[in-house]
C-alpha cells in the first residue's frame, strides 16, 4: 500500500504507522463514565469507507487523515491534520 | 598552545568501489536548517534569495545559486540551506532570519555519501522506498526518507546513476555498510550476505571485509 503525503508525496507504508481511528471523539469533561470507557476502549471494526489517523515518522513526522475503505483498500483521500497548508 | 581538536572521520573508508560502482563520502561543507515561523515562509524566502540567490522552494527540488549556495525542501516547514565551508553560513542566515525563522547550524551532525556509476538506482533501490525512475524522481529532486532504517536525505544529482544520501553522523558509519552490502550483492530485508568470492560465481569485493561483521562472516 502507497500513501500520498500531502508534504512528500507518494510513499510506501513502511513509511507510516498507524495511529487509530481518526472519527472517535472526545467526549466532554463531565459526560457519563460510560462514553469515557467507549472513547478509551471502544472501537468499531468497519467493513468500507474509513477514516484513519497515520503518522509519516519516517518522512515529514505529520500526522494525516486517510480516507480509504477497509473492504477494498482504494484510498480516498489523504490530508494533515494540521489546517495549515504548506509550506 | 594546545592542540586543535578534530573531528574523526564519520566512517573506516572514505571510499569503496566494487566494478564502475562507487560508494564515497562527499567533503564537508556548511549546512544550515531553516524552520520558517508560521506565515513567515514567503517573507524568508525572498530574503534568502535576495542575499543568496535561491529561494525556499515549495517543490521537493534543490535549488542552486552561481554563488555556490543551495536550497533544498525537506519536509514540512523544513529547508536546508549549503554552502561553502567555512562560509559563516549561520551567522548569515541567523542575521537574514532574525525573528522569523528558526536557523540552525547542521553541518557536524550531517554527512554526505554519494554513490555513483552504473546500476546506482538498483542499489539504492535496495534501501530507499522511492520512486526513482526518471519520470518520478528526475535530477536534483530531494526526499526525506528511510534507508533501511536510517532517515536520509536523498537527492538525485544524475538520473539512475548517481544518488546522494544526507545521513545524520551517529549513523553514516552504518548506513556506508548497508549500502557496501547492497552494492556487493546482498541487501536488507536483513538477509545475511553470503561471501561466495572463493567460488568466483558471486562478487569479489574490492576492499577487505570487516571480521567483526557477522553479516559477511555468515556462509
Amino acid at each position: 500500500m502507497r500513501l500520498t503525503c500531502p508534504h512528500c508525496g507518494s510513499r510506501g507504508l513502511e513509511e507510516f504507522s498507524y495511529r487509530g481511528d481518526a472519527t472517535v471523539q472526545r467526549p466532554a469533561l463531565e459526560a457519563p463514565e460510560e462514553d469515557w470507557v467507549a472513547y478509551v476502549y471502544l472501537r468499531d471494526n468497519p467493513c468500507g469507507a474509513h477514516r484513519e489517523l497515520w503518522y509519516h515518522g519516517a518522512g515529514c513526522r505529520a500526522w494525516l487523515v486517510v480516507e480509504r475503505d477497509t473492504l477494498t483498500h482504494v484510498v480516498h483521500n489523504v490530508r494533515a491534520v494540521c489546517r495549515e497548508e504548506t509550506p | 598552545m594546545a592542540d586543535i581538536l578534530r573531528p574523526a572521520s564519520p566512517v573506516k573508508q572514505a571510499r569503496v568501489t566494487i566494478g564502475d560502482l562507487g560508494l564515497a563520502l562527499l567533503p564537508q561543507k556548511d549546512l544550515v536548517s531553516i524552520g520558517p515561523f508560521r506565515g513567515q515562509a514567503d517573507a524568508v524566502s525572498a530574503t534568502v534569495k535576495a542575499a543568496l540567490g535561491v529561494s525556499l522552494s515549495s517543490g521537493f527540488q534543490e535549488q542552486d545559486s552561481p554563488e555556490g549556495y543551495a536550497v533544498f525542501r525537506a519536509g514540512h516547514s523544513q529547508w536546508f540551506c549549503r554552502g561553502p565551508e567555512g562560509g559563516m553560513l549561520e551567522a548569515r542566515l541567523v542575521a537574514l532570519c532574525e525573528g522569523r525563522a528558526a536557523v540552525t547550524d547542521q553541518s557536524d551532525s550531517r554527512v554526505r555519501f554519494s554513490l555513483c556509476g552504473p546500476g546506482a538506482a538498483a542499489i539504492a533501490a535496495k534501501l530507499v522506498p522511492v520512486d526513482l525512475r526518471a519520470s518520478a524522481f528526475a535530477k536534483d529532486c530531494v526526499a526525506l526518507t528511510l534507508a533501511g532504517h536510517i532517515p536520509v536525505i536523498l537527492t538525485c544529482r544524475e538520473v539512475l546513476l548517481e544518488y546522494e544520501f544526507l545521513v545524520p553522523r551517529s549513523l553514516a558509519q552504518s548506513l556506508f555498510d548497508d549500502i557496501h552490502i547492497a552494492m556487493k550483492g546482498g541487501i536488507p530485508g536483513s538477509d545475511p550476505i553470503c561471501s561466495r568470492a572463493d567460488k568466483g560465481d558471486y562478487f569479489i569485493p574490492s576492499v577487505e571485509m570487516d571480521p567483526r561483521d557477522d553479516r559477511n562472516a555468515r556462509a
